[in-house]
Order: C-alpha cells, then sequence, then structure tokens
C-alpha cells in the first residue's frame, strides 16, 4: 500500500486526507489528482449543507 | 486471537452469524464470527454488502477490496483496534462505531469513506491517529470519552456536534483540523470538561466553526492549545471561561459572542473585519464579558466592540475603523501609533 497525503486550504479551514492506494493500483497522476479534488469538493458539500442534529 | 476474512458475497455480520467467516483468506466459510480479540480482513475483490446487525465486534478492521461495496445496516460496531478502509467502500450503515481499544498505536483511516454511524472514542488508555481525513454523515456526532484522539495533521469533521464525556480524554492535532459545521448549540460541547486536555503537539491545531448561521462553542472550561476559528457568517456563542491559544475568523462579517461574565484568555486574538463587513464583538446578555491576554499587542481593525473588558496586560488596539457601541474598557479606539523603521533627520 502507498500513502498520499494532501490537503486543500479553504476559509472553512484545512482539508488534510490521506489517498491509501494498491501498490499497483494503475492510476495516473491525473486521475489521482481527480480523486483529490473529488474528495474536497465532498468535504466542502457536507460542511455547507446545513448539518442536522443527531435524532 | 485469530483472523477472520469475510467470504461470499453479501450477508450478515453480527455476533453468531458464520455464514461469511473464514479462519484464511479465501477459504472456507463457517469459522466463528469475529469477536473483539480477532482482525478481520474484507479482502476479496467483489461487489457485496456486509449488513451490520445486532452488535459486531472485531480487533482490526483492514477492507481492502478493490470493488466498490457497502457496510449497510443498523447494527453497533465495536472495534478494539484500528480500521483502514478502502478507496471503494461506501459506510452507509447507521448503527454507532465505537473504538474500544486501551492500547496506544491504533489508527483510524478512513480513505475517503464518509461514516452514517455516529462515532464514539471509549477506551481507557487507548489512542488513536487518523490516517487520513475522517468525516461524518450530516447528523451524525463525535463522541470522546476516553483515550487520545490524534488528528495526526489530518481533518475530522463531525456531521453534527464534537462531545466529550465522562473519562480521560484528550485530543491532540498535531497541526489538524477539527470542523464543526453544525448550526447548533452544542456544534462543540464539552459537556464534561473533568478529565479533558487539548494537546497542540507539533504544529498549529484549529478547531473550525463553519456553519453560516449561529452556533455555540461550550468551551467547559478548558485550556485549548489550538486556535479556535469562526469560519461562518453565523454568530459565535462562546461560553464559559476558557484559555485559547489564538481566536481567529476567515470570514468577514462575522460575530463573536461570549458570555457575560465570563473571561476568555487568549495567547493571540487574530480577529479582524474588513471595510463594510465589521466583525461583532460583544456579550450574549446585557453585561460586560472580560477578555485576557498577559502581554504584547493587540492590533485588530473593523471590529464592533461593545460589552467587553480588555485586560490581562497586553495592549488592545481595537483599531481605527472599530466602533465602539458602548460598555467597553480596555479597547484603544484609535489608530496605533506608527512604528517607526528606520532614522532621520530633521534640518531648519
Amino acid at each position: 500500500m502507498i500513502t498520499i497525503d494532501f490537503s486543500f486550504h479553504s476559509q472553512y479551514g484545512t482539508f488534510a486526507d490521506a489517498l491509501v492506494l494498491e501498490d499497483d493500483h494503475g492510476l495516473t497522476q491525473d486521475e489521482i489528482n481527480a480523486i483529490q479534488q473529488q474528495r474536497f469538493n465532498d468535504w466542502v458539500f457536507i460542511i455547507t449543507a446545513s448539518p442536522s442534529e443527531e435524532a | 486471537m485469530a483472523n477472520r476474512y469475510w467470504v461470499g458475497k453479501g450477508g450478515t455480520w453480527d455476533a453468531t452469524t458464520t455464514t461469511n467467516w473464514s479462519a484464511t483468506s479465501g477459504g472456507s466459510s463457517g469459522a466463528s464470527a469475529p469477536t473483539s480479540a480477532d482482525s478481520v480482513f474484507i479482502n476479496q475483490a467483489q461487489a457485496m454488502t456486509i449488513t451490520i446487525s445486532g452488535t459486531a465486534s472485531c480487533l482490526d478492521l483492514t477492507d481492502t477490496n478493490t470493488i466498490a461495496h457497502t457496510f449497510a445496516g443498523t447494527g453497533v460496531l465495536n472495534i478494539s483496534g484500528s480500521m483502514t478502509l478502502s478507496t471503494t467502500t461506501t459506510w452507509s450503515g447507521t448503527g454507532a462505531i465505537t473504538f474500544k481499544a486501551t492500547t496506544t498505536g491504533k489508527t483510524i483511516t478512513p480513505n475517503g469513506v464518509t461514516i452514517s454511524g455516529a462515532i464514539t472514542f471509549d477506551g481507557v488508555g487507548g489512542a488513536w491517529s487518523l490516517g487520513g481525513a475522517l468525516t461524518m454523515a450530516s447528523g451524525k456526532s463525535i463522541t470522546l470519552t476516553n483515550g487520545t484522539l490524534d488528528l495526526n495533521g489530518k481533518t475530522c469533521t463531525t456531521g453534527t456536534n464534537f462531545t466529550t464525556a465522562t473519562g480521560t480524554k484528550d485530543l491532540t492535532f498535531n497541526a489538524g483540523t477539527l470542523v464543526c459545521p453544525a448550526a447548533s448549540a452544542t456544534a462543540f460541547n464539552n459537556a464534561v470538561p473533568t478529565g479533558f486536555t487539548i494537546t497542540a503537539g507539533t504544529g498549529v491545531g484549529v478547531i473550525s466553526m463553519t456553519a453560516a448561521t449561529a452556533k455555540t462553542f461550550v468551551g467547559g472550561g478548558s485550556t485549548f492549545n489550538c486556535t479556535l476559528q469562526n469560519a461562518g457568517a453565523g454568530a459565535l456563542t462562546i461560553t464559559d471561561s476558557n484559555t485559547f491559544t489564538n481566536i481567529s475568523n476567515s470570514v468577514q462579517p462575522t460575530t463573536f459572542t461570549f458570555t457575560a461574565g465570563t473571561t476568555t484568555t487568549v495567547t493571540n486574538w487574530n480577529i479582524n473585519g474588513t471595510a463594510g463587513n465589521l466583525v461583532t464583538i460583544g456579550s450574549a446578555t446585557a453585561a460586560s464579558h472580560t477578555l485576557s491576554k498577559a502581554s504584547g499587542t493587540v492590533n485588530s481593525n473593523y471590529l464592533s466592540i461593545s460589552r467587553s473588558t480588555a485586560t490581562g496586560g497586553a495592549t488592545w488596539n481595537a483599531g481605527a475603523n472599530s466602533t465602539d457601541g458602548g460598555n467597553n474598557s480596555g479597547w484603544i479606539f484609535t489608530a496605533p501609533p506608527a512604528t517607526a523603521t528606520g532614522n532621520f533627520l530633521v534640518f531648519f
């Protein structure tokens, strides 16, 4: 397994994550970049979607 | 202690069902369901849904399935070791997850998976380090009861509240960020401050309160060796007399509201507005709060301050563009004196 640390900075704070992949994952750098960007986008969506109280 | 490998397609993970458990990777099913002493491996590359039912347990949970698959169900899961998920995992199970390790060195690596079950850390003497961002689904809380949660430079995002409970617990940042996005009176809820420590570690940690509407930081009177940041337009109410390494804002306009009668002690104060976007500093009720900084100089600007006593030994410059809303003490509402940057002579 390989671990790729990455982070994005935003007004909400730093989104720091790690992408853990199989050694033979076969992804291109562009595909890795896209996964990282998608994770950041998903995170922003979650924290801006008016989180509710737990039922 | 044994290993248990999930085999076959989807099925139920509970305390007794043996249908999908093998003692060897890819081996025959029929092994006993894992206990808190058994490490679980989800390592068969195939689509499946694992439905957690009743109370399921394991030591480590290691998921390396490279095909899209799902953890579902409403059962609770007790993990006594580490957890590693795959990029292809979906966690739609809504049952609670409790991390129960009682030794240090455990890791949690969600690998981009949003967790749909509330998480509790409850292991006396346990310590968990994030191996990646931990993001909770909306409405799902994080409770710290016993043990140390080390953000390890990663981002931990609660879906509703971050709460402390009765026990000996520590939140270590190591430059990580705790994000509390809920517009809630308990978005950060240090409900049981006794036995709670907040450790900076290496670098600067941040608690980021991001709601665009009103939210509350229930400090419990603790010492927060981190930055408390208001990162949403909504007013941030801070209760109790707490100590912070730093208080800041990343958006303007916004509001900081302190409980009247409390003293908030800071090492650094980095709250500023901009032209036309003042940051309001005030009290929750019609009485004053106190801000204390032991030394140095605060240089804010574009604030609207009321019912605020600034003290402690530092010089508190509100800034020439700030507004004195009344009932203030210790704030200086003029431009700070210019600082000489070199020597010069004047000849007549």
